[in-house]
């Protein structure tokens, strides 16, 4: 009798251990598999993305700088509002910047960007889609008188970069005066 | 059997962590967007972006080096009031959420070799994720 109870709760005691260690094992395996899972998704979404600029126009008078975008990847870029803006300047006069997005129809403030619309009620404005081009415009405060040259880096909401280097800023100059 | 069910609570512990933290460094990724650096200052500016799934952090945890191939190797202690030789983000007290961009500001060391033109700026999370950018002086 006393062999049998000592034999169960040695088995029972088996059972625990072994149970413990599978729930955390099948834990620790859903976990990794998610990770795995939205990490590789964001990785193929990235490795998918690719955008080019393809014109810039300054306007030194307003002060405002207009960067033509391409989406020549096969992922839709959305929403354009979480694009980031980054302009640098050589001559140390203007600090580089990163620059704040506003909607069309807010007021223009200093160092902004928005999407420039071709026209009234145009379809999808915040989503870049393959094959697309869109005009980020810039308004910019830059006191300083420095360098004509500046670097413009775009960054799409998952990270990936296009640069482009401009010439011709007249400096100093504001964007609405 | 006494000792028995600690153990193994312990081992599914230790097992759990493990787990997390390999979950967590796989999950962080991070991409230096842009270096300014301009050849009669200082300063060089940057600009990281949290490309991963996790935050990142502390900020000051994060470990910055400029490389000169060749010339020099430097490790930048972080400080928030911009002593020279260090790095510090800005705004002071950001955080590094997913997707967020991080501001660096390195204040080049003393020794560092401003005559050359091509610089390495190396980034490191506290969990030992590593992007890096070459960048020249302009």
């Amino acid at each position: 009798m006393g062999v049998a109870l000592v034999t169960i709760l040695m088995m029972s005691a088996f059972l625990t251990g072994h149970l413990a260690l599978w729930h955390t094992f099948n834990n620790n395996a859903v976990v990794m598999s998610d990770v795995m899972r939205i990490s590789a998704q964001h990785e193929r979404e990235r490795s998918r993305t690719f955008i080019e600029i393809s014109d810039v126009d300054v306007d030194s008078q307003s002060c405002m700088i207009d960067v033509d975008i391409i989406n020549t990847g096969s992922e839709a870029i959305t929403p354009m509002s979480r694009i980031e803006v980054i302009v640098s300047f050589s001559g140390g006069a203007n600090e580089s910047r990163v620059l704040r997005y506003r909607r069309n129809d807010h007021d223009p403030g200093t160092d902004t960007w928005w999407v420039k619309l071709s026209g009234q009620g145009e379809a999808e404005p915040t989503i870049l889609r393959p094959g697309s081009t869109r005009t980020i415009q810039m308004g910019l405060d830059l006191p300083g008188s420095s360098g004509s040259s500046a670097s413009v880096i775009i960054v799409t909401p998952n990270g990936v970069t296009a640069r482009t280097e401009m010439s011709g800023i007249e400096t100093p100059c504001s964007v609405g005066t | 059997m006494n000792g028995m069910i600690p153990a193994i609570s312990k081992s599914a512990h230790s097992l759990s962590e493990a787990n997390e933290a390999t979950a967590i460094r796989i999950g962080t990724n991070l991409e230096i967007l842009g270096v300014a650096s301009d050849s009669s200052d200082v300063e060089i500016e940057a600009w990281v972006k949290n490309v991963g799934i996790y935050s990142i952090g502390p900020v000051d945890s994060v470990e910055v080096f400029l490389i000169t191939p060749g010339k020099g190797f430097f490790a930048l202690p972080y400080d928030s009031g911009g002593e020279s030789g260090s790095w510090t983000e800005y705004p002071v007290g950001s955080s590094w959420e997913r997707g967020e961009i991080l501001n660096l500001r390195i204040s080049a060391p003393s020794g560092f070799p401003s005559g050359e033109t091509h610089h390495v700026l190396r980034v490191a999370t506290p969990n030992g994720v590593i992007a890096e950018e070459s960048f020249e002086r302009w």
